[in-house]
């Protein structure tokens, strides 16, 4: 019953493939800019690995500690993941409903659903993470057993996760009585962005870029070796892998025996849980929707407050028939989606994501001055790292708020489709709608970076007007893919960001920021260096290729736009 | 291209809709009287809602013409839409607006003046008896006040043309008499023309001044009731028994038909 169970959702994957489905692109779309992401994962992860065993006395623990960080930033990722999938999983998803009312024994139900989450939140480990480990593997000359045994761990390693949150979120729908879905994922990310806080600030990379601060080599040995939690898998799992990657058979059995056994007990004390809980939570879940909730009680006296104050319905529309302007159509979508993110609280849970990125960012970039004091990269090559970094900052703020814009709609876009609103104007509306935040953001945090560097203002300048153009750029961009794989079906943002058109858009992002950085490179250089020399000469190649570099995002964002709008119509 | 024909709102010529080599709507030829009801009645799979959606815009056609009020859709699709409602058979409206943000809305994707959309939102919002709910989130509206308010929506803008796509799914007894009487009146009063497809045969029986029946993409009849009982045999024969004369098949082309659909075995001719 569970392969049953689980082989429907695959063939309903498969016929999401089919050629009549508008698929027939999406597989070699999909598979182009894996293996080009693979192997750029793969030459990085190999680079950085073999540059550390250069150091000497150091070098092995180095590639401890990187192996060590990976796991720990998976773990976050996968945490994360799990939260959003299990949760919509378990509850929310539309079959749910049609699968409870057949004979399928609880058991086999909660299996095959546990799977699932699990392949659905896991996969990018799998993808992504594999790359690194190969890459650092080759730098060690590891021998064959250790590529082979990453299957074997990684697999326990992504289990662990999905258990503890699918036992998480049956404890939600249990006790927090009659409340709204929506609402737990609320508390779920505030959750998940503890545990992605506490994990990034467990890696503490700071004094891996500052040697200088240790007081004894002792000591840096210390830092090195030193596991990051004994409780956390991860450190399990560096504890099996490193003595297999040089050569050693002799793993700690100890933490081999943690790594299996703990998702086998997590899973089991989850099935043992779900028996008697489980109908009591999704019935719960089931209630939440229909509004029983504090926050949707809060949210509807906010409403009839904010109505009744501006009068009466008889008043209102006097108020609209005195207005002698046609109703902008534009300015109409842009205020009904505005409506709808303030009162929808599963687009709120968004922001707490954004305060994450923005927390870490201040936080290390604190430490990334560190490390330009000590000329580790020097006060150029910090001012690009700044720049490459913001600009993928705002690639992620444009997959949580631009890229489920489309999406959002969701069965409610025949509205659009029916409406005398071209496909275009409806995308610019999405645009228009949504770019303000990531253009503030990317704003604040350019200057808050370079100011607290003194970095000259004609540094600033620029750095301000590319961050820009990406924020428009990548912000169409973000729109763009968004209508070539939209997800009508799918009401959770969470779920639409973190889908596979999500990820072909920052691989896309990503990849159209390094190109206009590279293309800018010695124009934004000579420039911001002439503001202190007084020489601002720059070749004509470096003026073509800059000016190139900075129309790149705006001629990326106006494609995908267009492909955007040509793929919502061949949809239907 | 423009087309002056005073007679037909919509004209269809040789619309064909094709999904990879499953052919939906076979070469449709159809025209349809400005200010009446036009009945489109078929059995499942028909090509029904398939033809209503590439006539307001939510499919593109694979070949054809498709005409409103004189224009090509395909030349002009904002006028064309702009002239035409549509009321589906599910209500999925934006759930997190109330009823009178959701119409204005609406005002706003038909440019409508402030004065205009202010006038209309009040007569709809009496009309279909929601303005006590005006205020209310749409979400928390049981399924037949939310097809209320899709049917304030698409009358807003005083099209010309109304498409409905099975009108009585999921209104009470009430909301059945409401929008029987509503009909009548939108055509014979305010001269608008409805398109409707239905599987309720009584509705079209009742309202329908024309009716097209279409099986596996093509019209196989169309008429007045009266001249499709003579057509069919039936003449004194309910529209029920029309219908099932009508779009009787023999085993051998349902086979056909389900080949031709599917693929899985090949059709015999």
């Amino acid at each position: 019953m569970i392969w049953k169970l689980l082989f429907v959702k695959i063939q309903a994957l498969r016929g999401g493939f089919r050629k009549g489905q508008g698929g027939r692109h999406r597989i070699p779309a999909f598979l182009i800019l894996s293996i080009f992401f693979w192997f750029m994962l793969f030459r990085g992860a190999n680079w950085l690995a073999f540059q550390a065993l250069g150091v000497q006395l150091v070098g092995a623990l180095l590639v401890q500690k990187l192996v060590s960080i990976t796991f720990l930033v998976f773990l976050g990722l996968l945490s994360f993941s799990n939260v959003v999938t299990t949760f919509s999983t378990f509850y929310l998803a539309d079959e749910l409903e049609f699968l409870r009312a057949q004979p399928i024994p609880k058991d086999q139900l909660f299996t095959a659903r546990f799977l699932e989450a699990l392949g659905q939140s896991s996969w990018v480990l799998f993808v992504f993470g594999l790359p690194i480990f190969f890459g650092i593997g080759m730098a060690v000359k590891s021998p064959w057993y250790y590529y082979v045994s990453l299957v074997g761990i990684l697999i326990p390693f992504v289990a662990i996760p999905t258990a503890i949150a699918s036992m998480l979120s049956l404890g939600l729908t249990n006790i927090l009585a009659a409340d709204r879905a929506k609402n737990a994922f609320m508390f779920m990310g505030i959750a998940t962005f503890a545990v992605l806080f506490i994990v990034i600030r467990a890696m503490r990379p700071e004094q891996l870029l500052n040697p200088d601060s240790f007081e004894s080599i002792g000591e840096i040995i210390s830092l090195l070796s030193a596991p990051s939690s004994i409780w956390l898998p991860s450190d399990w799992c560096v504890k099996v892998v490193m003595p297999l990657m040089n050569g050693d058979l002799n793993v700690d059995l100890n933490a081999l025996g943690m790594l299996v056994l703990t998702p086998s007990v997590l899973f089991f004390t989850a099935l043992w849980l779900h028996r008697p809980y489980y109908a009591r939570g999704y019935s719960k879940a089931q209630e939440g929707r229909h509004g029983m909730s504090a926050v949707t009680k809060a949210r509807d006296w906010f409403l009839k407050r904010k109505t009744s104050r501006q009068a009466s319905l008889e008043q209102r529309l006097h108020a609209l028939a005195k207005d002698v302007k046609v109703v902008s159509n534009l300015k109409q979508l842009i205020r009904k989606d505005r409506t709808i993110f303030v009162r929808d609280p599963s687009q709120w849970s968004q922001l707490i994501i954004v305060i994450a990125i923005l927390v870490i960012y201040l936080v290390n970039y604190k430490y990334f001055q560190i490390a330009a004091d000590e000329k580790l990269f020097g006060d150029a090559g910090l001012y690009f790292f700044n720049l490459v970094a913001c600009g993928f900052v705002i690639v992620a703020l444009g997959g949580r708020f631009l890229f489920p814009a489309v999406s959002l709609e969701g069965r409610s876009f025949w509205l659009i489709m029916q409406a005398p609103v071209t496909l275009n104007d409806f995308l610019k509306g999405k645009l228009i709608g949504g770019i303000l935040p990531t253009v503030v953001v990317g704003q604040l945090l350019i200057w808050a970076s370079n100011l607290l560097v003194y970095q000259n203002m004609l540094f600033c300048i620029l750095a301000s007007l590319i961050i820009f153009i990406i924020a428009i750029g990548t912000g169409a961009m973000a729109v763009g893919i968004g209508a070539i794989y939209p997800q009508f079906h799918n009401a959770n943002s969470a779920k639409i960001a973190s889908s596979f058109g999500a990820v072909i858009y920052m691989i896309l992002g990503m990849i159209v920021i390094l190109v206009m950085i590279v293309l800018t490179f010695r124009f934004t250089l000579n420039l911001g260096n002439g503001f202190e020399s007084g020489d601002y000469t720059l070749s004509l190649t470096q003026i073509i290729a800059g000016v190139i570099g900075l129309i790149t995002p705006l001629i990326a964002g106006y494609l995908f736009l267009f492909f955007g709008e040509k793929s919502l119509r061949k949809r239907f | 291209m423009t087309e002056q024909n005073s007679e037909h709102i919509v004209s269809l010529r040789k619309l064909r809709k094709q999904y990879g080599s499953f052919t939906a709507v076979d070469g449709l030829n159809l025209e349809v009287p400005i200010g009446k009801v036009f009945g489109v009645l078929g059995p499942n799979g028909a090509g029904k809602t398939t033809s209503l959606k590439m006539i307001t815009g939510l499919l593109e056609p694979t070949s054809g013409t498709i005409i409103i009020d004189g224009v090509d859709t395909s030349v002009d699709p904002t006028y064309t839409k702009s002239v035409t409602g549509f009321i589906p058979d599910r209500p999925y409206v934006y759930d997190k607006l109330t009823a009178f943000e959701y119409l204005r809305f609406i005002g706003g994707l038909y440019h409508m003046s402030g004065e205009h959309a202010a006038r209309r939102i009040k007569e709809l919002l009496e009309l279909f008896e929601i303005s006590e709910w005006a205020d209310g989130l749409i979400e928390s509206f049981s399924h037949g006040m939310k097809q209320r308010v899709v049917f304030a929506g698409a009358l807003l803008p005083e099209p010309k043309l109304l498409v409905v796509d099975e009108p009585m799914v999921g209104l009470d007894p009430k909301g059945h008499r409401l929008v029987k009487k509503l009909f009548k009146s939108l055509t014979e009063e305010d001269g608008m023309t409805i398109l409707l497809s239905t599987h309720t045969l009584e509705v079209a029986e009742e309202v329908c001044d024309e009716i097209a029946i279409v099986n596996h993409g093509k019209i196989v009849a169309q008429g007045s009731l009266s001249e499709l009982r003579e057509k069919s045999g039936e003449d004194d024969g309910s529209l029920e028994q029309v219908f099932l004369k009508i779009t009787e098949e023999s085993k051998q082309e349902r086979d056909n038909a389900v080949s031709q659909r599917f693929g899985n075995t090949e059709p015999e001719v």
